[in-house]
């Protein structure tokens, strides 16, 4: 098997406040094959926008990546130059952010900011562009991309602005694309309408997909393999096949996961909710971080860390008792936490 | 079961500005025509994408919004309690109020008429006066009909005149009666007090004396009043048995109706009434204000409402118990909202809208923006704090999973319209309307078997309220549309009890058992 396009390994990813050193990102490793779909699952302050936004380096002043490698195409992204990373954003990786209105500049229309990656990455002139800019308005779908394109952000519909900013980040061919919450600002007609376009365009070039959200059906319909993060850490990763399909072996919080959200298909007359919220990232659990949330607590879980251990081919899963008839029998001396 | 709120033909427009003085106004229909019954103790879902009116509506109901035409009747207090303005006012100048509606239909029926000839070249603005006649025409009738009946038409001032006496001794009666209430708390604080503190019982005892001697005065008033009311009311049916044969009379009988409409109350009026419909925002981040505590925010409603003196103890205690019963514990009285996160926020935004006690509360949007743990535990505590409680509730969201699994009945709307109304089972079950069936298929779920099934993808985007289409709303994305759809807009009709369908093709059945199609469309489907 040849090497993955993209290879984050151990990756740490530290902000610096005033408060204290929050580890957002502690020790997480993936990567991604070409033509393939990574779904990062989690909740707010998981650490799966930082992890991503490691990859490109752009985080914020006082963040940092204290320790790990991001390797992409046999090169390590954290030792590039910022001339170097240049060439790498927008052109071989890109991505779409969660926000459409606010990730288009207001005061250039549409042409304009379209044209800057071809000017950019592949010095084409201006006039060039803008008629590049035009066809990329069309294979996104978007009628009459003639009138679109000297149009200004405000005067387009949600919809149109995300499949705006799918143009400006396909406009290269990268060879990833990096999709922040894509569709979660949209309305679900607009949501299928954008990720089947996705999944085209995905088979015509051949671009690997990092799909990063917290709607877990989305995944489902997505992804090829998932990762789901919890407090800055990977708890489970496996292929989709796998984790949608009722498998023996999973982490207590994917199985909360599942269960608290209501299905179309479900008659329970009322759902089983994951007790509490995410701790604070400067205020973490001693033992396993998801311990005090957890139904299956025990003793070990509260003292000790679990590692992040292969349970079956392709599935690795960070906790003591992966097996879901294990922990569920009367045996399993689970304890009360009181948070 | 009992209604609690009832709205017929609502409209809300909302005026454009205009950029120059001659121009004609022009408006953003964001409600079009809705009628709906929400019934005491159920949770009615509101289901569509952005920009639909669902929002607009769930305002409109708690009188947020004017409405632009139509009524919405409230059932919870009877309308001797409340003892409106307008009722007495509409009584007084009943003829007035008669004419006026005539009036307003003779203008409608010709604006009508002009269209209708005009055709197919009717301007937008033709139809624009034309619909606006209509609604106004409409609601000069709810205003006179709903309280003056059969005497719109026939001895419209002895009608009037008698029903004037009537209403005038049983609002002066009910309020009566709330001062017997008031005088019995206060006498039940007196005896308490004599308890805790008997040095003050020989002053506490002299004042109870009193109050029970005005209770008695108060008493005897109040049955006077109800008599004479009752005598009035003998008259009055003996005045209507005289036209009991007269189908125009009849008419306009049966649109009588004993509910408060919230449209025409003053606006203390309505206030008085706020205790009772209450919402809980989308956005807890932006709904608390940030400078008081959580305290204050749940004692500032009631306060207001009077139900506790500012400062009391009993209203703490209150408090405690209220927080308690939404997962808030004691000590987080003091606190500030930005101490809290987005979960305990929500909390808080419930248990601000549930002190004062409602009979109806607006859910608007109000797990959207919370993690999905935190999303089931919001659902549930509604749902406890709906069994406990007898709430009502408008459950307004775009997640159709979180509306199935909460609401007993769902409305769907499209642009401004309520094109379908089910119950949840028979929604899910049976959907009739195209949008409908679009809307199910587009949600991702975590089922397997999903991936392999066939859904369908609807095009475009919602077209603009300012000038949606004609005929059928719907029709410039459906897959069945079909000629007939883009002139005629097919009405809100019911297919089977309790299931309504604006549809041309709301008969033929589209599902079936397992959900697949029963019809061939050129179907997009989403898989890899």
């Amino acid at each position: 098997m040849s090497a993955p396009l993209l290879e984050v390994k151990n990756l740490r990813t530290y902000f610096k406040t005033r408060n204290g050193t929050v580890k957002a990102v502690n020790d997480v490793s993936y990567s991604i094959e070409r033509g393939r779909t990574l779904g990062i699952v989690g909740e707010s302050g998981s650490g799966k926008s930082v992890s991503a936004m490691s990859i490109l380096r752009l985080l914020d002043a006082n963040g940092y990546i204290a320790d790990g490698t991001v390797t992409f195409d046999g090169r390590d992204l954290a030792t590039l130059s910022t001339q170097e990373m240049y060439h790498i954003r927008g052109n071989r990786i890109s991505v779409i952010f969660q926000e459409p209105m606010t990730s288009l500049n207001p005061v250039f229309t549409i042409k304009k900011q379209l044209s800057e990656p071809f000017i950019i990455h592949q010095g084409m002139s201006k006039k060039e562009a803008a008629e590049k800019s035009v066809e990329m308005l069309r294979s996104v779908q978007i009628p009459n991309p003639e009138a679109v394109a000297r149009q200004y952000p405000h005067q387009l519909s949600g919809g149109m602005r995300q499949r705006v900013m799918i143009a400006m980040a396909l406009s290269c061919k990268p060879d990833i694309l990096i999709a922040d919450e894509p569709t979660t600002a949209l309305d679900v007609t607009v949501q299928a309408q954008i990720l089947r376009l996705m999944n085209e365009m995905q088979k015509e070039n051949g671009t690997a997909i990092m799909f990063i959200t917290h709607d877990l059906g989305v995944i489902n319909e997505m992804a090829d393999d998932v990762v789901v993060m919890y407090c800055g850490q990977v708890v489970e990763q496996a292929p989709a096949s796998l984790i949608f399909a009722d498998c023996e072996q999973s982490h207590p919080y994917t199985e909360g996961l599942m269960f608290s959200i209501p299905r179309l298909n479900d008659d329970r007359s009322k759902l089983d909710p994951i007790p509490g919220a995410v701790p604070h990232p400067l205020d973490l659990p001693k033992g396993c971080k998801f311990a005090p949330r957890c139904k299956y607590c025990t003793q070990k879980c509260i003292d000790e860390e679990p590692k992040l251990e292969k349970v079956a081919d392709g599935q690795l899963v960070r906790c003591f008792y992966p097996s879901k008839s294990e922990r569920r029998s009367p045996s399993h001396g689970e304890i009360t936490v009181n948070n | 079961m009992e209604k609690l709120l009832s709205i017929t033909n609502l409209k809300k427009y909302f005026p454009i500005a205009k950029s120059s003085f001659f121009e004609k106004p022009m408006y953003v229909r964001a409600n079009e025509d809705i009628s709906i019954d929400i019934y005491k103790g159920e949770t009615f879902g509101l289901v569509g994408e952005s920009g639909c009116g669902k929002s607009t509506l769930g305002r409109v109901l708690l009188q947020l919004y004017t409405q632009t035409a139509g009524s919405s009747m409230y059932y919870g207090r009877s309308l001797d309690q409340v003892a409106p303005g307008y009722v007495i006012d509409t009584l007084k100048n009943a003829e007035r109020y008669a004419e006026k509606y005539f009036k307003a239909k003779e203008r409608a029926d010709e604006l009508e008429k002009k269209c209708e000839e005009l055709g197919e070249s009717a301007s937008f603005f033709d139809l624009q006066d034309k619909n606006l006649a209509a609604a106004e025409a409409q609601t000069a009738l709810f205003h006179s009909a709903k309280i003056l009946g059969g005497f719109m038409v026939r001895d419209t001032k002895k009608g009037s005149e008698l029903l004037l006496q009537k209403y005038g001794f049983t609002f002066k009666a009910e309020k009566i009666i709330a001062e017997i209430e008031d005088i019995d708390l206060r006498i039940d604080n007196l005896e308490a007090l004599i308890e805790e503190n008997p040095k003050k019982a020989a002053s506490a005892k002299s004042k109870i004396a009193s109050l029970k001697k005005r209770r008695e005065e108060l008493t005897e008033r109040k049955e006077g009043l109800l008599l004479s009311a009752s005598a009035i009311s003998e008259k009055i049916v003996e005045l209507k048995s005289k036209y009991a044969g007269d189908p125009e009379f009849q008419k306009y009988e049966s649109m009588l109706d004993d509910g408060v409409d919230l449209t025409r109350l003053k606006y203390s009026e309505m206030r008085r009434l706020r205790n009772d419909l209450q919402v809980i925002f989308q956005d807890p981040y932006s709904s608390l204000n940030p400078r008081m505590t959580v305290g204050q925010i749940i004692e500032e409603g009631l306060i207001t409402h009077k139900f506790f003196k500012a400062g009391s103890k009993k209203m703490q205690q209150y408090v405690f118990d209220v927080m308690n019963s939404c997962g808030l514990q004691k000590y987080m009285y003091n606190r500030y909202p930005h101490q809290f996160s987005g979960g305990q926020r929500q909390r808080i935004c419930i248990a601000r809208s549930l002190a004062v006690k409602p009979k109806f509360v607006v859910c608007d949007e109000c797990v959207s923006a919370l993690d999905v743990s935190i999303q089931s535990q919001i659902i549930n505590l509604l749902q406890e704090l709906k069994e406990k409680d007898g709430l009502t509730y408008l459950f307004i969201s775009h997640n159709l999973s979180v509306v199935r699994y909460i609401s007993d009945r769902i409305g769907v709307m499209y642009l401004g319209n309520m094109v379908e109304v089910a119950e949840t089972d028979e929604l899910f079950k049976n959907p009739r309307h195209p949008y409908t069936i679009a809307l199910l298929s587009s949600i991702p779920t975590t089922d397997p078997d999903s991936l392999t099934k066939e859904r369908i993808i609807l095009e475009g985007n919602i077209p603009s309220p300012i000038k949606p289409p004609s005929g059928c709303k719907f029709h410039t994305r459906c897959f069945m549309a079909c000629d007939k759809c883009k002139v005629v807009p097919p009405a809100l009709e019911e297919i089977s009890p309790g299931h309504f369908v604006a549809c041309h093709f709301a008969d033929k059945q589209k599902l079936d058992e397992h959900g697949n199609f029963l019809f061939d469309v050129k179907k997009t489907t989403n898989q890899r």
